[in-house]
């Protein structure tokens, strides 16, 4: 099996919606090891910072993912109302604007919102009702909820008076606010990606490295396993996959099922590359003193070795992210993902199909399609960074 | 190299009994059978269900079923029977194949068409906005998921109505004459093939750029502007077919994202595919038309990894096969 | 790259070029073959004229063309039209009318039926039709091989319908119990042609004649239509058969049209935007939420929106109150599948009426059904002429009183969570079972879960897809409350529906196959739908459902849920266009519409 290493394998297969993101990595994370081989100038840690210091863009997605997870967290706090709560005087309600300056001209610090009314119940209009402004109050009382799971509260960051009602993004078909949704949704749909590698990478560097450090028969069984796998196009393994989990257990282990799948599909490639390094690691002098010191050989895997690929694996778990997020947005689209009433970004675009809500409720579907968008943006920017941060040639000084 | 090849051909035999296995083991865990959609119709007895149940031979144990299909797949090419279509298995998948094909085909022309010449313009513009700018598009269609570009398409082409809205050929198709069956087939098939090839448009493009400078970095790209050739005809004639050279194999490898990208843009678009088809199947549980479905669906990806090996092979002379 | 961009640049030209629409094929049919006989001079508004083709939208395409074991809509709505039976059944008008047998009389014991066949009919090979046809029909329906569905039709209590032929052209059917339908269901076995498919249904492969791959010539139909043409995936064409005995007002023989096409499209909103595109030329399953859309657009793209009023289809959710028949491992017959805790809940008739009380019907309607929905209480809707009853027992939205009648169980909110406890404690809640790709059931299970908070019962809504929940349904009963729907059949006569009202039917959802009768008001139900079944008198017949519907609703096991109201779009471009709520919605009578040529 002596082909691997100059055969340009897809090292990530990143789940169905990211694209291959390109060869040659094996190639860099080798020079690397080689250069980790012969003690660096500096402390690793450091030269990383200069680099990514010098990528703006991989900067602001790293800032834009961190508030995203950020919000993520506090979604309880942040959003007005609850992911369930339905206004039914209020289905298909238009985003609404805030204003700081009422009909007379003067001008207010706090900003407020309009009190509207269903004008065409049949066109889903609402006229503002201007002789009722309600401004924003901050800190208000609103459902109860549980922080975290853990912090109990019934403030919520901004909320509006009864009978007002706030709803800057919108409400979907029962009359729940979009924003709400968007930020409980988040939950879901930011943890699944993280949760989804954690398990697949962790399974993928295991195999990976024993089969490279093994070899053998171990090695044979796991990479036809990893063959037999890559060789079925992702989302028919999805979907066949998905047909074996009956979903009719609570929405949360619906997700866990989704996660399972996802992750059950990602390990294979990863581990074929881990392999790779492992093979070309193992030759270092350092692998061969760690044996002949009598070192447990698992001891040696995961002490000496793949510690070694970590580069290379935190480039592409964060190039991989997006995939599992787009996994799951795909799920849902079909129909088989998160369920209702639970929220999810996929969930959520999936109120969006159709003629009637792409022409009259637009922001149903810009508004978690955007959130989608940015969020693998986001996360490729960070990833592209990582990899020139972390590319050693760069590291080196050598040509750009 | 004729042994490498032969070996390869050979191993796919075993890669796809263990798809086959795998196949069946998934479907024989999901709950119920195919005849569970029967089972809602008032009209329709237990009794007619049973001797469904025995006709198809969904009381065997499993199995006996996973015998009786390989011994049918083996020997005789049989794929089964599609239990809700009451046709061979193989003659509703080729049909679906074909239209796959075409869709990644077409999608592969995008693709190519468009990455290709982008990434040699970055390249040759290093540096300059037009590469960053090239750049910063390119991430931006990574980032955009395929379901949105194809919704989005799709209000397109309804509101404008330049482009019909889904399907594989107008009614009246085979009245046209042979200009207009081109156009048919162009126009329908315009827009899932741009959804579906943008998605490995940007990698792509990178590659092409990042192969192009390369090979511009090279010594006999220096020899050559020295002599005093035009840059044109450095980059054109020299270095352009040396850096296309890698992408050759990509070819092979990106079959398999075309096949997984087509699956979205076919629902979108209701083009007729092998995608569509799997998962109708998938959710009636048309057990033989899964199993021939993923089966077809990985023969290709296998294919076009092979094939993307063999051109590697016989391009690059410094690997060694032993 | 040049050449890139030329091949770009003309391809853009080529698509601006290329913008047609569907041609329009001038007819030049002639009719050659001299009529039957006794030809059948069909009802229809206006007579019409040769030529042209009507496009229809499916979901998926056609499974065979075998209608003999035809089972779902995609197959039945194309064999439908291929077929004939003895008797067929106009959907406006809601009779039987005459189709191979010219006439018949009903015995009045409700027992005979003597069918008289028209002379000159023919299958669209030109071979005659006949008594022996008839007789092999039937003898196909009644085989315990081929089973088909219509057979439950043909079997009352164990025993089979006799048929016989005096002479070619007379059949004459026996039933073992009077039959108040017996013309509705002899219309419901499809004539095939016995000099074709007799062999094959000998020899043990009847099954397999008529499949989607058979080559369009040698299917031999009875019905207007014959084969044209199939492309797997994409489209089934019907042209018309140049040997139906079906004649205009002026003698002319039917179908006008040339051709009927069945154009493959997977879902809902891709259908919608094929008729926006003009491709199709009517729908007969669109979403309510478009209704506005089309209302709006008849002038612009000329064609009418019909308002048809309530479906016949319905939407309600039951309690799981079913027991173990079968012996299955680890369970006795006669267990009860729910916790002993909820079924006591459920089997408690003031709890199910505080359920229905406590949902808000009407709320749903502008949200869900975009305004287009009526509340509904009977499984013979408001859209069945004959059998609606407006006047029937029903527990409408009424919040107080659905807590009041909780608390007069005996339950409170005793630890604050918003929830009442029973006397021991449990939590009053159940989970509530649909299927996930129907968006409209999902949203009303939305609804209900939220309403049912309101008044202190937990409901977690749980979309299962269809195959699992078939199981659940079939199977395993592994539910607590399960909400789906139920469509009418043809005839929309509550004798069809003896699976679902009788206490031993296998739909009698809220406790299926019963052994006996187990409550005083199913009994009672029994005994009235056998009313139902053999009276020929419709007032005695209505009285009887009248009762059945009111024990149903006073007992709430039937949660009632609105029902959607039809509203077809089709294109003006057709004459005797005539939709109706009775399936198939469309094309029932196609073989009377024709291309309005102008003036």
């Amino acid at each position: 099996m002596t082909e691997s290493l100059a055969k340009p394998v897809v090292p990530v297969p990143a789940g169905p919606g990211a694209a291959a993101p390109g060869t040659g990595r094996g190639h860099d994370a080798i020079a690397m090891a080689d250069a980790f081989g012969a003690a660096p100038p500096q402390s690793p840690g450091r030269i990383f910072w200069r680099q990514i210091q010098k990528s703006p863009v991989a900067i602001a997605g790293g800032a834009v993912l961190l508030l995203f997870y950020a919000c993520a967290a506090l979604a309880p706090f942040l959003a007005p109302y609850s992911q369930e709560q339905m206004d039914r005087q209020g289905y298909f309600h238009p985003p609404q604007r805030l204003h700081w300056r009422d009909d007379a001209g003067k001008f207010h610090l706090t900003p407020f919102v309009y009190g509207t009314q269903l004008d065409d119940p049949g066109a889903f209009h609402y006229a503002d009702v201007r002789s009722q402004p309600f401004p924003l109050r901050a800190f208000v009382h609103g459902a109860p909820y549980r922080l975290l799971g853990v912090i109990r509260s019934d403030r919520h960051l901004f909320g509006v008076a009864a009978p007002g009602r706030v709803y800057l993004l919108g409400t979907d078909s029962f009359g729940r606010d979009v924003l709400s949704r968007l930020l409980y949704g988040s939950q879901i749909s930011l943890t699944v990606g993280i949760v989804g590698i954690a398990i697949s990478f962790t399974i993928g560097l295991l195999l990976g490295g024993i089969s490279g450090y093994f070899g053998g028969t171990i090695d044979t069984v796991i990479m036809r396993a990893t063959e037999l796998l890559l060789s079925i196009p992702s989302l028919y393994l999805i979907i066949a996959l998905r047909a074996v989990f009956p979903i009719d257990l609570p929405s949360q282990q619906v997700y866990l099922g989704i996660v399972v799948i996802l992750a059950f599909i990602g390990w294979a490639g990863l581990a074929r590359v881990i392999r790779g390094l492992v093979l070309s690691i193992k030759r270092n002098e350092f692998v061969t003193a760690a044996e002949a010191l009598g070192m447990s050989r698992l001891r040696i895997i995961a002490r000496h070795i793949l510690p070694n690929t970590l580069t290379f694996v935190i480039v592409a778990a964060t190039i991989s992210v997006p995939g599992y997020i787009l996994g799951e947005v795909v799920l849902s689209f079909l129909g088989v993902g998160v369920q209702e009433p639970s929220a999810s970004w996929g969930n959520m675009l999936n109120q969006a199909r159709g003629v009637r809500a792409l022409t009259s409720f637009p922001w149903l579907l810009y508004v978690p399609g955007a959130a989608i968008f940015l969020t693998v943006m986001a996360f490729n920017f960070l990833g592209d960074g990582l990899r020139d941060a972390l590319d050693p040639r760069r590291v080196s000084g050598g040509k750009s | 190299m004729r042994t490498y090849v032969l070996r390869r051909i050979l191993q796919i035999l075993p890669l796809l009994l263990g798809i086959s296995a795998l196949t069946f083991l998934l479907l024989q865990l999901a709950p119920g059978d195919f005849l569970n959609q029967f089972a809602e119709n008032p009209a329709i007895s237990p009794e007619m269900l049973d001797s469904m149940r025995r006709r198809f031979g969904l009381d065997q144990p499993w199995w006996v079923q996973y015998g009786m299909y390989l011994k049918n797949v083996l020997f005789h090419f049989d794929f089964g029977e599609s239990f809700s279509r009451h046709q061979p298995v193989f003659v509703v998948l080729r049909e679906g194949l074909a239209n796959t094909l075409m869709l990644a085909g077409a999608a592969a022309v995008v693709t190519w068409g468009l990455a290709i010449p982008l990434g040699v313009w970055a390249a040759v513009r290093q540096y300059s906005w037009i590469d960053k700018g090239l750049s910063l598009v390119a991430f931006v269609w990574l980032s955009v998921p395929e379901i949105l570009s194809g919704l989005l398409l799709l209000m397109l082409a309804a509101r404008t109505g330049w482009f019909p809205v889904g399907g594989m050929r107008s009614i009246d198709y085979e009245d046209l004459d042979w200009i207009g069956k081109t156009i048919d087939i162009l126009r329908h098939r315009a827009l899932p093939a741009f959804v579906v090839g943008l998605i490995p448009l940007a990698s792509r493009m990178r590659q092409m750029r990042g192969n192009l400078l390369d090979v511009l970095r090279l010594d006999y790209v220096t020899t050559a502007r020295s002599k005093g050739l035009d840059e044109h005809v450095v980059v054109f004639k020299h270095a352009l077919r040396n850096a296309l050279n890698p992408m050759i194999t990509l070819f092979g490898y990106t079959l398999g994202a075309l096949l997984s990208g087509s699956f979205i843009a076919e629902i979108i678009f209701s083009w007729p595919g092998l995608g569509r088809l799997t998962l109708d199947a998938l959710l009636t549980q048309d057990q033989y038309l899964v199993m021939g479905a993923i089966l077809m669906a990985s023969v290709m990806l296998i294919l076009g990894n092979l094939i993307a090996d063999l051109l590697l092979a016989a391009a690059d002379p410094r690997i060694t096969y032993d | 790259m040049r050449l890139a961009r030329t091949v770009h640049l003309a391809t853009l030209l080529l698509l601006a070029a290329g913008c047609g629409k569907n041609g329009k094929t001038a007819s030049g049919y002639r009719d050659t073959i001299p009529l039957p006989a006794d030809t059948m001079i069909t009802r229809m508004a206006s007579v019409g004229s040769y030529g042209g083709r009507f496009v229809i939208g499916e979901t998926t395409g056609p499974k065979t063309f075998n209608a003999m074991i035809a089972n779902e809509t995609s197959s039945t709505d194309v064999t439908n039209r291929m077929f004939a039976a003895l008797t067929n059944f106009d959907n406006i008008t809601q009779q039987d009318t005459p189709a191979i047998a010219k006439s018949w009389e009903i015995s009045p014991d409700g027992m005979t039926g003597t069918f008289h066949l028209r002379h000159g009919a023919r299958f669209s090979d030109g071979h005659p039709i006949s008594a022996d046809d008839i007789l092999f029909s039937f003898s196909v329906a009644l085989d315990s091989i081929v089973h088909p569905s219509v057979q439950d039709l043909l079997i009352q209590n164990g025993k089979k319908w006799q048929i016989s032929a005096p002479d070619s052209y007379t059949i004459v059917i026996h039933t073992p119990q009077p039959s108040a339908l017996l013309v509705s269901i002899a219309g419901s076995v499809p004539v095939m042609p016995k000099h074709v498919l007799e062999a094959p249904f000998k020899s043990g492969s009847f099954q397999a004649m008529y499949s989607v791959s058979t080559a369009p010539d040698s299917i031999v139909t009875s019905g207007p239509w014959r084969v044209k043409e199939q492309v797997a995936g994409e489209k089934t064409v019907l042209s018309r058969n140049p040997y139906w005995f079906g004649v205009d007002a002026a003698g002319h023989r039917l179908p006008y049209l040339d051709e009927l096409v069945y154009l493959i499209v997977p879902d809902q909103d891709a259908l919608d935007l094929k008729f926006r595109s003009g491709e199709l030329d009517g729908l007969d399953n669109p979403k309510p939420e478009n209704y506005r859309f089309y209302a709006d657009n008849q002038q612009k793209m000329n064609f009418t929106l019909h308002d048809l009023g309530p479906r016949m289809s319905t939407n309600f959710f039951w309690f799981n109150l079913n027991k173990v028949r079968k012996q299955v491992p680890g369970k006795k017959v006669g267990q009860i599948y729910v916790a002993p805790e909820k079924y006591a809940w459920f089997n408690n008739a003031t709890f199910r009426k505080a359920v229905s009380m406590a949902i808000d019907r009407q709320s749903m309607i502008p949200s869900i059904f975009f305004g287009d929905a009526v509340k509904n209480w009977s499984q013979m809707t408001a859209g069945n002429k004959v059998w609606f009853d407006s006047t029937l027992v029903h527990y409408d939205y009424d919040p107080d009183q659905a807590k009041k009648l909780l608390a007069s169980l005996g339950w409170k909110d005793k630890n604050g969570d918003g929830f009442l406890e029973d006397a021991q404690g449990h939590t009053i809640g159940f989970s509530l079972k649909t299927n996930s790709d129907n968006k409209i059931r999902v949203g009303m299970g939305n609804f209900i879960k939220d309403d049912l908070a309101k008044v202190g019962i937990k409901v977690t809504l749980v979309p299962l897809d269809f195959n699992t929940l078939i199981t659940t349904l079939r199977e395993t009963f592994d539910y607590d409350a399960m909400l789906l729907g139920l469509e009418s059949a043809t005839p929309p006569d509550p004798g069809m529906g003896g699976n679902v009202w009788r206490s031993s039917g296998r739909t009698h959802y809220w406790n299926e196959t019963q052994p006996k009768p187990e409550t005083p008001q199913e009994a009672r139900i029994d005994h009235l739908m056998d009313v139902i079944s053999s009276s020929n008198d419709m007032a005695t017949r209505k009285a009887a459902w009248h009762e059945i519907a009111n024990t149903v609703n006073e007992q709430c096991w039937i949660e009632w849920l609105p029902t959607i109201v039809l509203k077809l779009p089709v294109s003006n471009r057709f004459g005797n266009v005539e939709p109706s709520v009775i399936p198939h919605r469309l094309i029932w009578n196609i073989d009377r519409v024709y291309v309005k040529h102008p003036a």
